[in-house]
């Protein structure tokens, strides 16, 4: 008898653990396994920048960075720099496709790129939901009303009606619990234990290295652009060595 | 000084290092779980032998890398809690399933 607990102790089945612990371990291993498959299978790989998408990323870049190292330049290196890029990034002549119109506040459902990310969220909501219903539903079906097991720690008596459904005793201990509750533990628990036996490498959700993703499509590149072209003209920055022999001395 | 653009810190390899991390999280919460419910341990029994070999293993992962700000971008206290969450239904899982199986 626990300390927490008032009832005397039940005497389970050993045969229970046999039909009822072991193959709902074994089952909830396999569907883990086989959901993780299914989602590295149907995973969507990122799209990959065309080469004017490419351009476009890399002077977007480029620009940032001049803005953020500028103080490495002399005023007369930056402004060389500037003075080229500035313009050229007003006029939009590396953006990917120069006709590009203001994207609409509501997202495009017929364009792949912006519908990719959703769908790839429902997919995986309905991959991780249904065949935790079924299972769910055929546990309650094939074990239910069964008293499987006794948890090492004691639970408020609020667990009881999800823990203890189909018993229908009133006043039994909240440690003893149904089929079900193995189920819920084997479902928040299983995941990482199996991530174990998965291999150093391939862990499922990880990107293709060395894909450059291009802007996103919900973006107005020329917009963007002319923004970073304002910024790079605004911003005004000292040189490191300025004065750097004045500093040095008066230190 | 600022310097953007260039980043001194491999994410790839910071990401397997936080993988091994996190493996080592499991195996412990796993192995913690399954001597717990061997020796039949009960609730706070079983909590504290949970938080007492979590410390031990946090403690070894710090001694054997050195300086775990090397191999990880968070901090030796993070290092310390980090993950304690995650693995504790591995440790559940086990302690509930041994403890059941040893029962008489």
């Amino acid at each position: 008898m626990g300390i927490f607990s008032m009832t005397p102790d039940l005497q389970l089945d050993p045969a229970l653990k046999v039909w009822v612990l072991l193959p709902l371990l074994v089952i909830m291993v396999c569907m883990t396994q086989i959901k993780s498959y299914l989602a590295e299978i149907m995973q969507s790989f990122p799209i990959t920048a065309s080469r004017p998408q490419h351009r476009e990323l890399a002077y977007y870049k480029y620009a940032q960075y001049l803005r953020l190292n500028a103080f490495n330049l002399s005023n007369m290196e930056r402004s060389k720099r500037t003075r080229t890029i500035i313009p050229q990034m007003r006029e939009g002549s590396y953006l990917a496709d120069p006709n590009e119109k203001p994207p609409s506040p509501i997202p495009n459902l017929l364009d792949p790129r912006s519908s990719e990310a959703m769908i790839s969220g429902m997919r995986n909501q309905i991959l991780n939901y249904v065949p935790q219903t079924l299972i769910m539903q055929w546990v309650n079906g094939f074990f239910g009303a069964v008293i499987v097991m006794k948890l090492p720690f004691p639970l408020t008596n609020r667990f009881k009606t999800m823990l203890q459904s189909n018993i229908g005793t009133l006043d039994l201990d909240v440690r003893y619990v149904s089929s079900i509750s193995w189920f819920f533990i084997l479902t928040v628990g299983l995941p990482g234990i199996l991530l174990l036996l998965s291999s150093d490498t391939e862990y499922h959700g990880i990107k293709v290295q060395g894909a450059t993703e291009p802007l996103p499509a919900s973006t107005y590149k020329r917009k963007l652009l002319e923004n970073e072209a304002d910024a790079l003209e605004l911003t005004t920055s000292d040189h490191v060595l300025d004065n750097a022999l004045d500093r040095l001395l008066n230190a | 000084m600022n310097t953007a653009g260039v980043d001194p810190v491999s994410y790839s390899s910071v990401r397997k290092n936080n993988t091994a991390l996190l493996k080592i999280r499991h195996t412990v919460a796993l192995v913690t779980g399954c001597v717990a419910g061997a020796l039949r341990l009960e609730f706070l029994g079983g909590l504290s032998f949970y938080l007492l070999l979590w410390a031990i293993s946090s403690l070894v992962v710090i001694a054997v890398s050195g300086n775990p700000s090397y191999y990880f971008t968070s901090s030796k206290r993070s290092i310390l809690t980090s993950g304690i969450m995650m693995s504790f239904p591995g440790f559940l899982l086990a302690w509930s399933l041994v403890y059941s199986l040893v029962e008489t």
